[in-house]
């Protein structure tokens, strides 16, 4: 075990710490404004990610530094939004924020499930799907958005539950291998059923898919006070990426409520080791389908956003595919940290789409690898790009496995307070509190709140 | 009650008057791994206020029987007549037999790994507001205020086994013996009638180990716990029991004090192998 201290951080000298990050922060800030050179800012901003992250002081503790880290790497994806917005990779960032907001909420929904529970569920994008085609249909046939959204999410609860209800009684693996079975036969199921299609006005598509879903708050947009002049760069999709965060807001409040509870406590258990959750009494099978619901809800959530961000779904938005990219978030976030889901979608988008910035037939990166290739075999047609990507996301995967299983942020052991006061850390020569002086503040409410 | 358990037990008059006498009536208990008997017919009987004891050499079914009156294997025959006070859980399942007062341990410990021992402790007591997801909402007030006493009982309880120093570790941090004591403690963390404690201080320092069985004494004392226990230690085990069971390849060879037991020539030969001109 690392040393850690808890101690420490109430210590008031170390506030200096934060105050210290705060003013690198501010000054980095002023520093890329000044030199208004995109690519260099950008190097900057690497490098001062880099060392926050490296700096693994064994002063602070797990959640310091995590928070540091969570800090680190919103201000700079915030900062290169903002260096890069006159410029042609502003549309790249506004999409890359959408997706972040998607997989967000879908490797949220698997902390719940997996990293909170330990159900291995490969069937995430079944969640989604409901979610998507749910929203979209009810707000096709004229439904407001709002009450579509509620029943899309809902949608996914209750289908997550009976999925939940009829298979979860089998062994993780083999629950694995169902959920994924459970995506694709949905995924069937709306390539064929014809009261699943839908545009407005029409209800007979003689093609799957649902077209023309209306977004949320585009009248509100489009008429009101938001293009105003400090907002001139904003357009409706970045508008729509803030309204993803929030729906990511509540669904992390939401998610942090459970944790830090004995109600996640216990979900904790059973992910431990459920035989002995059940020596106590406690129904496990109750307590997993309703979280597979929660995930379900939030999955949903993320299927609603998939519908607004591509207006139009077809079966083929919901390949298997979707699932890994999901647990690829997951497990580069850090599995059971509520936060590194934020930092792990962040990290998974960036890399799987800047992939995609090389796809240029032009581009040294293209011209290299093309004629490695055809050095190596003359006949072999060029390259195309969208491999590479799978590759690179597959290749950050397998090292993150291998060399930080635990993830960006790793899982924060949850330590409850005493009114407001730390238990002791065993070894810590710091003040410790003595059962006697808790036996003492018993009945005296606990105040303390530790959460996120 | 079902009518073919009442009809198994005599009349509801008789059980309760069982139950005023025995805390547990496990009668006639098989289990069955392919050919092999694992329990054959065995039955055990806790009286009331007895610390009852559980001995027989390795393999002689021991845990087996736990895992069968516990609910975790099924039985094999249907002659079985298992009653917990008043309740027949011969079709229990594992956590109702919990919820009706009656927790174990594993002979193999098993607590909650990537969990602190604080937290570890916090997950075993019963009717915790805070594990409904609507008071998690709801009633937060109410289930701090809740958890703040549990925590005090939690730590109370890591004192008396001397790993109160370690409450802000994980429990795969500790030593083999403290996670034995750790998973008493969390069952002390319940309010149980009935424990059943798979080798409880195997592994423990004899100090340590001696004030865990007064602690169990006085906790059948004074709270009326009731206590089922298997134990190689003989020194423990004769010191401390009131009634012994010797199990040998599953069945009961032997019943009684621990005088009893010692002078009893069957227990020696089962723990030393028969004598050719015994059998
Ligand atoms: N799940 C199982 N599958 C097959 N055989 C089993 C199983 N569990 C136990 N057995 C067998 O049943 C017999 C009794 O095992 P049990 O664990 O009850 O012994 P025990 O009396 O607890 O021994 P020890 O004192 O060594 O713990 C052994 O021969 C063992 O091999
Ligand atoms: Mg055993």
């Amino acid at each position: 075990m690392s040393k850690l201290s808890i101690n420490k951080i109430l210590d008031p000298i170390r506030i200096d710490y934060k105050i210290a990050s705060s003013i690198s922060f501010a000054i980095m800030i002023l520093f890329t404004f000044a030199i208004k050179n995109t690519l260099l800012a950008i190097i900057l901003n690497a490098i001062a990610l880099v060392y926050i992250y490296i700096q693994n002081d064994q002063n602070y503790t797990e959640k310091t530094v995590n928070n540091i880290k969570l800090l680190a790497t919103v201000t700079n994806f915030l900062l290169a939004f903002i260096i890069l917005k006159d410029t042609p990779y502003s549309l790249f960032m506004v999409e890359a924020l959408l997706f972040i907001v998607f997989y967000t909420l879908l490797a949220l929904s698997l902390n719940v499930g997996n990293g909170l529970t330990g159900i291995v569920n490969f069937g995430v994008v079944a969640q989604v799907t409901v979610g998507a085609v749910v929203t979209g249909l009810l707000s096709v046939r004229g439904m407001p958005i709002f009450f579509a959204f509620i029943w899309g999410i809902l949608g996914a609860a209750i289908f997550s539950g009976l999925i939940a209800m009829t298979t979860l009684r089998l062994k993780d693996d083999y629950f694995a291998i169902v959920s994924i079975t459970i995506g694709e036969i949905f995924r069937q199921f709306l390539n064929t059923e014809p009261s699943l299609r839908a545009r407005p006005g029409s209800n007979k598509l003689t093609t799957p898919g649902i077209l023309d879903i209306p977004q949320p708050l585009a009248g509100f947009y489009n008429s009101t006070l938001i293009n105003i002049a400090f907002f001139d760069w904003m357009n409706y999709r970045l508008f729509l990426g803030f309204i993803g965060a929030f729906i990511v807001l509540i669904a992390l409040l939401i998610v942090n409520v459970i944790y830090y509870s004995p109600y996640g406590r216990l979900l904790k258990s059973i992910r431990e080791d459920e035989l002995v959750t059940n020596v106590y009494g406690k129904e496990v099978f109750k307590y997993k389908v309703i979280i597979m619901m929660i995930s379900g809800l939030i999955a949903g959530a993320g299927g609603a956003m998939l519908a607004w961000i591509f207006l139009v779904i077809t079966p083929e938005n919901f390949l298997p595919l979707t699932t890994f990219f999901a647990w690829t978030a997951f497990i580069i976030g850090g599995r059971g940290n509520n936060k590194g889901m934020i930092v792990g979608s962040i990290i998974f988008v960036l890399l799987q789409r800047a992939s995609r910035l090389l796809d240029n037939a032009d581009s040294l990166f293209m011209r290299g690898l093309n004629s490695f290739v055809k050095f190596a075999n003359p006949e072999a047609p060029s390259v195309s790009i969208s491999y590479l990507q799978l590759i690179v996301v597959g290749a950050v995967l397998i090292l993150f496995l291998r060399f930080s299983p635990r993830g960006m942020l790793p899982e924060e052991a949850y330590r409850p307070e005493i009114r407001g006061k730390k238990l002791p850390r065993a070894g810590s020569q710091a003040k410790s509190v003595q059962t006697e002086e808790l036996d003492n503040n018993a009945q005296t409410n606990n105040k303390g709140d530790n959460n996120l | 009650m079902v009518p073919v358990s009442k009809e198994r037990n005599g009349s509801q008059k008789e059980i309760v008057k069982m139950a005023e006498k025995y805390e547990l009536k496990a009668e006639n208990v098989y289990k069955y791994f392919g050919g092999l008997k694992a329990l054959d017919g065995a039955t055990v009987l806790v009286e009331k206020g007895k610390l009852t004891s559980l001995i027989g050499p390795n393999g002689s079914g021991k845990s087996t029987f736990f895992n069968v009156i516990t609910g975790y294997l099924d039985y094999d025959e249907d002659d079985a007549n298992v009653q917990f006070q008043v309740h027949d859980i011969g079709n229990d399942e594992p956590a109702e037999i919990a919820n009706k007062g009656m927790v174990r341990t594993f002979q193999h410990t098993r607590n909650f790994p990537k969990m602190t021992v604080l937290e570890n402790m916090l997950v075993s007591p019963k009717d915790q507001a805070g594990e409904s997801i609507l008071w998690v909402f709801l009633g937060k007030p109410l289930w701090k205020r809740q958890e703040a006493k549990f925590v005090v009982k939690a730590m109370t309880i890591l004192k008396f086994l001397e790993i109160d120093h370690v409450v802000d570790h994980l429990a795969e941090e500790l030593s083999g013996g403290q996670q034995k004591l750790l998973a008493i403690g969390r069952l002390l963390m319940t309010q149980p009638s009935l424990l059943l404690l798979d080798e409880p201080v195997a592994g423990v320092n004899p100090t340590l180990a001696n004030k865990i069985f007064d602690r169990i004494i006085q906790l059948k004392d004074t709270k009326g716990i009731d206590v089922l226990l298997i134990e190689h230690n003989m020194d423990v085990i004769m010191a401390f029991s009131d009634e012994i069971f010797v199990l040998a390849d599953g069945k009961v060879i032997a019943q009684g004090t621990p005088e009893e037991i010692q002078a009893n020539r069957k227990v020696l030969d089962a723990y030393l192998g028969e004598s050719p001109d015994e059998a």
